[in-house]
C-alpha cells in the first residue's frame, strides 16, 4: 500500500511539476489561432465536438452531414429554412422577398443590399450566376441537380434576379432552401479558385457573406471558424468557434462534463446520452428532424417476390416497438414512408398495419439481413430485427457490410440480402426529395432498385402542377407495395454545457445535426 | 559483414514487393465496389464509369499493379476514395503525427524497460513487487491504459490532456512534429504543452512494449549477474551497480534489441486505439476511418507504408546486432 501511495504521489508531482512549468514557462512566438485582430476570451469562444471527421467543407460538393454547419455558417443562399421549428419553413436569407410567375416558370428574387462577401466583395445580382455554374460544374455528383433546371440568369438591376426553369417544379424553392442548396459564393474568388484546380483552396478558404467565416483548419483534428465583422446581421455572440475531431465517446463525455468542450450533435451513443441524462452541467437536447430509419424488401428474394407475402412480412413487425428497442430515446414512431415533419399525417399514409400473425407464414424460412455497417444504428436495428425474426420461428442472420460492398450490392447476387436498413436525411423538406430518392430507381437510394410501376411519372406530374395533397395517394403505393417501410423518424441528439443557450433555436428543421450557430449565445 | 548487411538488403526489397503484391491482391478480391464510395450513392451510371476511368480501375490488373508499385515508388500512393485529396498529402500530416507518438512512445518503453530491469536484476523485495507488475501490465490492453490514464490524469486530477497534440494551434511552417516546432520557434510553453499532450498516448501506447522488453532484459540481466565474468568482477570488488551498468546491460542488451524491432511493430497496432482515445490525428485515426469507408486505397497505402517501417526496422536491427555479435553474421 504505501508503495502504492509512493508512486501516486510521485507521478502526480510530476504530472503536476510538468502542468506548472508550462504555464510559468514564456510563451515565445505561438501560432495565431483565429487571426491576429481576434482575440476570443473563454467566454466567447466555443468549443464544439466532431464524432468524426469530415470531408471538405466546400459549399458545392459537401454532402455528407456534420460538415454542413461549417459550410452553412460561411455561406448563405438565396432563401433559408428557418430554424428553431418543426414546421419547415422558408425564409429569407439574401433574397429579401420573391415571387414566382403563374406558369411557376420564372423565379424573381429581389436582393439584400449593404452585404459583402468575406474577401470584401459586395454582394449583388453578378454573383447568382457564376455561384450556380460553379454548383452545376463541380457538384454534378452531388447537389448540382438543384440548379440543373435553370435555364437562364436574368440581372435587371444589382439587387434583383430572375431565373427561369425549363419546366414548373414545385421543389425548386426547397432546393433553393436546403441545407445542401445553392449558395452564394464572391465572384472574385471564384474567377481565382475556378474548376476543379480550385476545390483545394475551398476546402479550407471560404468566400461566402455568412457569419462566420473558416479560418485555421487542421484536417482530421480541428476546424475553426471566426465571427465576420462586416456580417449584415448583428454579429454572433462567440468571436470564435473550434470544432475538435474527437472519436472516442467516453473522451468526449469526460470533456463535456470538465468544461473543456462546450457541446456536440449528433454522433453520440445511447449509453453517453443516458449517462449525462441526469447532469446539471450537461443539457440534453432531442432534436426533431427529417432524418428517419427505413427497411427494404429485396424482390428478388424467393420470400418476397409477391406483393402479398411483403406485406404479411411487414405487418409481422411491430416496428416502433423494434425502433425504440434498438434506438432507445431518439427513435419517433413513423406514421407512413415520409419523415413526419414533412408532410401532414393524413398524407402520410401508411397501407400496412401491425398484425401480430403476420409473420406466421414465414416459420421455418430462412431470412439473411444485410446492413450497412458504416451507418450509425444499422446494427442495432438489424441485431433486433433478427432477434424478432428469430423468436417468431424464423432462422435469421443479419450481416455488416462495409461500404464498397454494401454499394455493390446487387438484388440478383446469389449471397444479396433478403432485407437492408438504411437511415437517412432528405435534401430538403420536399415529398418529392425523399419519394423519388429512395422509391424510384433513378432516385440512387432505392438500395434493391424496386420500381412501383408508373410511380415515377405520377411524382413528375406532381412537381409540375404542384398539388401536393396527391403525395398521399404515392405515400398508399409505397406502403402498399410492401417494397420499403419507414421503422421510425430518427431524432437528432445533442449535448451542450448549461453555459451555452439558444441550441433549440438554432436547430435546422430538415437536417437537425446543422447547427445555426449565431443563434448561440453564453448564458449572461 | 558487406555481404551480410547485402543479403539483408535484398530481403527487404523482396519482402516489400510481396507485401505490395499482397496489398494490391487483397484490394481486388471480394466484390466491393470502390467507385460508389469515391463519388457518392446518388451518382448517375454515367458518372459511375467516368470515375471508373478516372481511377483507373478499367485498366487490366497487370498495369494497375505496375501503376501502384511505380506510383508508390515516387510517393504518388494515389486518391483517398473517402476525402478524395491525394493520399500522400493525407498523411503528410498525419504520418510525423504518428512518428512523434511513436517515437516518445518507444522512448517510454526502454527507459522503462531498463529501469525495471536493472531494479529486479537488483533484488530484494521490489524486485518481487516488479515481477507482480510485469505480468499484470504486460496483459493490460492499450485502451484500458488510455482509459484509466484519462480517468485519473485528467478527470480526476485535472493535470494532463485528454485529447488533441496541442492547445495552441499549429504553426504555419509546422514540422508535423510539434515539439521540435515549438523548439523552433523558440516558445518552451508550446514544446511543454505538447509534451503534456504527449504523455498520456506514449505512456498508453508503449507501456506493454516496455514491460515485455523488460521481462527480456531482465532475463539477460539475471543470466549476465550469476556468470563468471560478473563474479571475477565482484571478487576484484567493484560494485553491483558498477557490474550492472558495464557488463550485465552490455551483454543482455542483444535479445532485447531484437525484441524492441518486434514490440515497435506490435506497437504500431495498438496505435490505431491509443490515436481515437486521445483523438490524436495519425495514421492510426487515418486507417480506421479508412477501414469504415471502405477506403481501400487508404488502407492500401497506410498498410503498404507500416509494413516497409516494420521491414527495414527489423532488417536494420539484424545488421546492428551482426555488427556487434558474429555469431549472427555465421548464423
Amino acid at each position: 500500500m504505501r508503495f502504492s501511495l509512493t508512486a501516486r504521489a510521485a507521478l502526480g508531482l510530476a504530472a503536476a511539476a510538468l502542468g506548472l512549468a508550462a504555464c510559468q514557462l514564456p510563451a515565445g512566438e505561438l501560432p495565431e489561432v483565429g487571426g491576429a485582430s481576434v482575440v476570443a476570451t473563454d467566454a466567447t469562444a466555443l468549443t464544439l465536438a466532431l464524432a468524426s471527421d469530415i470531408p471538405a467543407p466546400d459549399p458545392d460538393t459537401a454532402y455528407n452531414g456534420y460538415e454542413m454547419t461549417l459550410v452553412n455558417s460561411a455561406y448563405e443562399g438565396l432563401v433559408g429554412y428557418a430554424t428553431g421549428t418543426d414546421e419547415p419553413t422558408i425564409a429569407p436569407e439574401l433574397a429579401t422577398d420573391w415571387s414566382v410567375s403563374d406558369d411557376g416558370l420564372t423565379y424573381t428574387f429581389h436582393l439584400r443590399e449593404g452585404v459583402t462577401f468575406h474577401d470584401g466583395t459586395e454582394f449583388t445580382s453578378a454573383a447568382v450566376e457564376p455561384s450556380f455554374a460553379r454548383r452545376l460544374d463541380i457538384g454534378a455528383a452531388g447537389p448540382g441537380y438543384m440548379v440543373a433546371g435553370v435555364t437562364d440568369i436574368a440581372t435587371p438591376s444589382d439587387h434583383e434576379v430572375v431565373l427561369t426553369l425549363d419546366a414548373p417544379n414545385d421543389s425548386f424553392l426547397d432546393y433553393l432552401a436546403s441545407p445542401f442548396g445553392p449558395k452564394m459564393v464572391s465572384p472574385v474568388a471564384l474567377a481565382e479558385h475556378a474548376g476543379t484546380a480550385g476545390l483545394d483552396w475551398f476546402s479550407t478558404h471560404d468566400a461566402g457573406t455568412g457569419p462566420y467565416e473558416y479560418t485555421d483548419f487542421a484536417s482530421g483534428s480541428s476546424y475553426s471558424l471566426i465571427a465576420y465583422d462586416d456580417y449584415w446581421e448583428p454579429a454572433p455572440a462567440y468571436d470564435l468557434v473550434t470544432f475538435r475531431v474527437i472519436e472516442s465517446a467516453t473522451t468526449i463525455q469526460l470533456q463535456l462534463e470538465t468544461g473543456d468542450l462546450d457541446g456536440i450533435v449528433g454522433g453520440m451513443t445511447k449509453e453517453v446520452l443516458a449517462s449525462l441524462g441526469d447532469s446539471d452541467e450537461v443539457s440534453t437536447y432531442l432534436f426533431p428532424s427529417m432524418t428517419a430509419a427505413l427497411m427494404f424488401l429485396n424482390p428478388a428474394s424467393d420470400l418476397f417476390t409477391a406483393q402479398e407475402e411483403r406485406t404479411a412480412f411487414l405487418s409481422g413487425i411491430d416496428r416502433d416497438a423494434l425502433a425504440a428497442a434498438a434506438l432507445g430515446p431518439i427513435a419517433a414512431d413513423a406514421d407512413g414512408p415520409y419523415p413526419s415533419l414533412m408532410v401532414d399525417a393524413a398524407t402520410n399514409v401508411d397501407a400496412v398495419e401491425y398484425d401480430p400473425h403476420g409473420l406466421d407464414a414465414f416459420e421455418g424460412e430462412h431470412v439473411r439481413i444485410g446492413y450497412p455497417a458504416f451507418l450509425p444504428g444499422a446494427q442495432d436495428l438489424a441485431d433486433h430485427l433478427t432477434a424478432t425474426l428469430n423468436a417468431a420461428g424464423i432462422p435469421t442472420e443479419s450481416v455488416g457490410l462495409e461500404s464498397g460492398v454494401f454499394w455493390a450490392m446487387s438484388p440478383e447476387d446469389e449471397d444479396a440480402p433478403d432485407i437492408t436498413l438504411f437511415t437517412n436525411w432528405p435534401d430538403a423538406a420536399h415529398p418529392d426529395t425523399w419519394a423519388r430518392i429512395f422509391y424510384t430507381p433513378a432516385g440512387g437510394l432505392d438500395l434493391f432498385g424496386a420500381e412501383v410501376e408508373g410511380l415515377e411519372g405520377e411524382l413528375d406530374a406532381i412537381l409540375a402542377d404542384g398539388d401536393r395533397s396527391r403525395y398521399a395517394d404515392i405515400a398508399a403505393q409505397v406502403s402498399g407495395s410492401g417494397y420499403w417501410t419507414t421503422l421510425a423518424n430518427l431524432d437528432t441528439p445533442a449535448l451542450f454545457r448549461t453555459e451555452v443557450t439558444g441550441v433549440e433555436e438554432a436547430r435546422n428543421p430538415v437536417l437537425g445535426i446543422d447547427l445555426d450557430l449565431s443563434q448561440l449565445a453564453p448564458a449572461s | 559483414m558487406l555481404s551480410f548487411t547485402l543479403r539483408r538488403l535484398a530481403s527487404v526489397v523482396g519482402v516489400v514487393l510481396f507485401l505490395a503484391l499482397a496489398v494490391f491482391a487483397l484490394g481486388k478480391v471480394g466484390n466491393a465496389d470502390p467507385v460508389r464510395t469515391y463519388i457518392g450513392a446518388n451518382a448517375s451510371a454515367e458518372q459511375v464509369e467516368q470515375a471508373r476511368a478516372e481511377l483507373g480501375l478499367d485498366d487490366p490488373l497487370l498495369t494497375q499493379f505496375w501503376n501502384f508499385l511505380t506510383g508508390a515508388v515516387q510517393g504518388d500512393l494515389g486518391i483517398s476514395l473517402s476525402t478524395k485529396h491525394a493520399i500522400a498529402d493525407d498523411l503528410s500530416t498525419r504520418l510525423p503525427a504518428t512518428l512523434e507518438l511513436a517515437g516518445w512512445a518507444l522512448g517510454f518503453a526502454v527507459i522503462l524497460a531498463v529501469v525495471l530491469a536493472a531494479v529486479a536484476a537488483l533484488g530484494g523485495k521490489v524486485a518481487a513487487v516488479l515481477r507482480f507488475v510485469f505480468f499484470s501490465a504486460a496483459s493490460a490492453p492499450a485502451f484500458l491504459v488510455a482509459m484509466l490514464g484519462v480517468l485519473v490524469f485528467y478527470q480526476a486530477w485535472g493535470l494532463l490532456p485528454a485529447s488533441g497534440r496541442t492547445s495552441y494551434g499549429v504553426y504555419d511552417d509546422s514540422t508535423g512534429f510539434y515539439v521540435i516546432d515549438g523548439l523552433l520557434h523558440a516558445s518552451p510553453l508550446y514544446a511543454a504543452d505538447a509534451i503534456g499532450h504527449l504523455i498520456l498516448p506514449a505512456v498508453a501506447a508503449g507501456l506493454a512494449p516496455g514491460v515485455a522488453l523488460a521481462r527480456v532484459l531482465s532475463d539477460g540481466l539475471g543470466a549476465s549477474m550469476s556468470s563468471p565474468f560478473a563474479r571475477t568482477a565482484r571478487a576484484m570488488g567493484e560494485s553491483e551497480t558498477t557490474i550492472l551498468r558495464r557488463h550485465g546491460l552490455r551483454n543482455a542488451s542483444s535479445p532485447a534489441l531484437s525484441m524492441l524491432a518486434v514490440q515497435a511493430g506490435l506497437m504500431v497496432s495498438s496505435l490505431v486505439v491509443v490515436e481515437q482515445v486521445f483523438a490524436w490525428n495519425g495514421l492510426g485515426t487515418y486507417l480506421a476511418n479508412a477501414i469504415a469507408a471502405g477506403d481501400f486505397n487508404a488502407i492500401a497505402a497506410v498498410s503498404l507504408i507500416l509494413g516497409v517501417v516494420y521491414v527495414v526496422l527489423n532488417a536494420l536491427v539484424e545488421v546492428a546486432l551482426a555488427a556487434v555479435d558474429p555469431r549472427v553474421r555465421l548464423g
